[in-house]
Order: C-alpha cells, then sequence, then structure tokens
C-alpha cells in the first residue's frame, strides 16, 4: 500500500491549487472590469464609428477572455474529478458522507459559523476511522 | 445589410433553450423532466464518474458522490453557456454594426438593435456573476482543507488522507450551500424583472440536490 503522503503529494498538490486559484480570480476579474466598460458604453452608445469600434473590440475580447476562462475552470473540475473524488470514495462510505453532509448543511444554512464545527465533525470521524486506517496499515 | 446575415434573436433564443437538452453541449439533459435519470454524455464526466466509483457502489444512483458530479455538471454547462453566450454576442454585434469603407454606421433599426445588443450583454453579466460567486467560495473554502491538513499532519498517513477526504466534501458542500443561497436571491430577482436569464441554480432546484430542497 503506497504511503498516504506520496499519495496525497501526487495527486493534491497544494502550491498548483493556489496558483489555479490565483489565475482564476485574475481572469474572473479582468473579465469584469471589461464587462463593466461595455455596459457603460452600451449605455451611452451614440452610434459613432468610434463608439461602435470600441464596442466592437471589446465584444471581440470578451470572448477570448471568457473561452480561456472556460477552458481553466473546466480542467479545475477534471483536475478534483480525477484526484481528490477517487480519495473521498475511497475514504468514506456512504453513509458517512450523507450524515456529514446533512450536518454541514444544517449549520450553514442555520447561520452557524461552520469554522467551530469543522474540528468536531473531524474529530469524530476521525476517532472512528483511526482503528481501521491503522488495522489496514498494520495488515 | 442582408436579411440572411441578420441573427433573428427569437431564433437564437430558442437555439439557447434546446442547447441545455443537447447532448453534445453539456452533461445534464432533458431538465423539463424531473423523474428522468440524469445522464452524462459528456466523455469527461462520464469517465470520470466510471472510474470514481468502486465496486461497493450498488448503483450511480445510491451513491452520494453522484451528487457532487451533479453539481461539476452544472458548473460545466453554466461554464459553456456564458461561452456560447460571449460568442454570440460577437456575432450578433458584427452582424448589426457595421462600417463601411467611408467609416458610415449602417445599422437598421438601431434602437432595436442595441436593446438585443444590451439584453444579450445582461444576460452575459449575469450569467457571469453567479459564476464567479460560486467558484470564488469553492476555492476560499477549498484553502481550508490545506489548513485543517496542517492540523493533522503529524497523524498517521492513512489518517491524514481520510481527515483530507472529509475536508474535501466538506468543501464541496459550501459550495453547494453557496450556490443555493445564490439561486434564491436569483429567483426573486427573476420574478421582479421581465428579462428572465437562464441562470445555472434552476438546473440544481429540478435535481436530486439535497441542499437545493433546504
Amino acid at each position: 500500500m503506497p504511503s498516504g503522503s506520496s499519495i496525497v503529494e501526487n495527486h493534491i498538490d497544494q502550491e498548483e491549487y493556489e496558483e489555479d486559484h490565483a489565475d482564476e480570480e485574475r481572469m474572473f476579474r479582468c473579465i469584469n472590469e471589461l464587462l463593466k466598460k461595455l455596459k457603460m458604453h452600451l449605455k451611452t452608445f451614440d452610434f459613432s464609428v468610434k463608439v461602435i469600434e470600441e464596442v466592437r473590440t471589446m465584444v471581440s475580447m470578451l470572448s477570448t477572455y471568457t473561452g480561456r476562462m472556460a477552458g481553466h475552470l473546466k480542467a479545475h473540475l477534471a483536475k478534483e474529478e480525477e484526484s481528490c473524488l477517487p480519495l473521498v470514495e475511497k475514504h468514506l462510505d456512504t453513509r458517512e458522507i450523507h450524515d456529514l453532509g446533512e450536518c454541514l448543511i444544517s449549520k450553514y444554512i442555520c447561520g452557524l459559523t461552520y469554522v467551530s464545527s469543522i474540528p468536531r465533525n473531524l474529530s469524530r470521524l476521525y476517532n472512528g476511522k483511526k482503528k481501521l486506517s491503522n488495522d489496514v496499515t498494520n495488515s | 445589410m442582408s436579411s440572411s446575415t441578420v441573427i433573428n434573436f427569437e431564433e437564437r433564443k430558442k437555439r439557447k433553450r434546446n442547447h441545455v437538452g443537447d447532448s453534445s453541449s453539456g452533461a445534464i439533459t432533458n431538465l423539463s423532466d424531473d423523474s428522468a435519470a440524469i445522464t452524462t454524455n459528456a466523455s469527461v464526466s462520464s469517465k470520470n464518474i466510471d472510474g470514481v466509483f468502486n465496486e461497493n457502489s450498488s448503483s450511480r444512483e445510491d451513491n452520494p458522490m453522484i451528487e457532487i458530479f451533479h453539481l461539476h455538471n452544472c458548473f460545466r454547462n453554466a461554464i459553456q453557456d456564458l461561452q456560447d453566450d460571449c460568442a454570440e454576442l460577437e456575432k450578433l454585434y458584427d452582424s448589426k454594426f457595421v462600417c463601411d469603407e467611408k467609416g458610415y454606421s449602417c445599422c437598421d433599426s438601431e434602437d432595436k438593435d442595441l436593446t438585443e445588443v444590451r439584453e444579450l450583454e445582461g444576460t452575459i453579466a449575469g450569467r457571469f456573476q453567479v459564476i464567479w460567486s460560486v467558484f470564488a467560495a469553492h476555492s476560499k473554502a477549498e484553502g481550508m482543507i490545506y489548513a485543517l491538513y496542517n492540523i493533522f499532519e503529524r497523524l498517521v498517513d492513512c489518517a491524514s488522507l481520510y481527515v483530507l477526504s472529509v475536508a474535501y466534501i466538506f468543501v464541496l458542500y459550501i459550495s453547494m450551500s453557496k450556490m443555493n443561497l445564490f439561486g434564491r436571491l436569483s429567483k426573486r430577482s427573476l420574478q421582479s424583472k421581465e428579462r428572465q436569464v437562464k441562470l445555472p441554480h434552476m438546473m440544481l432546484t429540478r435535481r436530486c440536490l439535497p441542499v437545493a430542497q433546504l
């Protein structure tokens, strides 16, 4: 059985995720600015050649940027499905996932701070799994 | 401007509605039928769903992981719709607003043309804000994985992996909750405005995601 650390390193690279998130944020902000400018131009549209061409450029840029961002986000989702979800599937059973989900959602929706609930849930689940994990390791 | 080059706006909207059920464009089909089985046709999604379910899973529908894939597919559809709308905006604009060699604009029924462009721009802006909000929440929550992992870094490897798995589930449910909150807000705005924007939450609320029932 491969060690847990090596699996984590192979499948979930913190720096890589942080870079992905930073790239996403940059893309979102860039498109957001572009949309603001486009809205402003359309609001004050005077049918002059200058404005028509400016808007045309913005629309073209919007299409290009959105295409790039879409590719990035889809790759992000695919990466999660390929690297993270198998871990969840491997280490949690159906009932645990449902129980945890219900617990977290009810706390979150009810407005209670979810931060305080994390250690308690993890601790409870961890204690239940610790013996099993050790058994697997020893075997 | 030739009539053949002009995009009929109603036809375009009709195509967009049909696009949701187009097997080549997304993973969730036939949204009008709530009881229908959810089909996954995107090659990546289908492959991943098959790959992630182990032999202990009695069926896809019994496995809670299917909900996460549904959520991801909702994201994919929303992203694809945004991308398609931007491409259509470019096409629409080019067909409506042209300049001849002398630099004069020659637009037919200018007000109507501009209204169509503005309407599509508004749809794009709405889609973009929803997607940005959901991904921002998702990314923020995902960062918690590493904070949690650091807490348990001295544990045995298997346990650490387990903690990581739990954390990931947590991240996904936060994202789903966030999605639902935005869905509620959007519903109100849809009721108060004539302009209707197809938002990804509508797919969620018609599916079996537990968060959508809360």
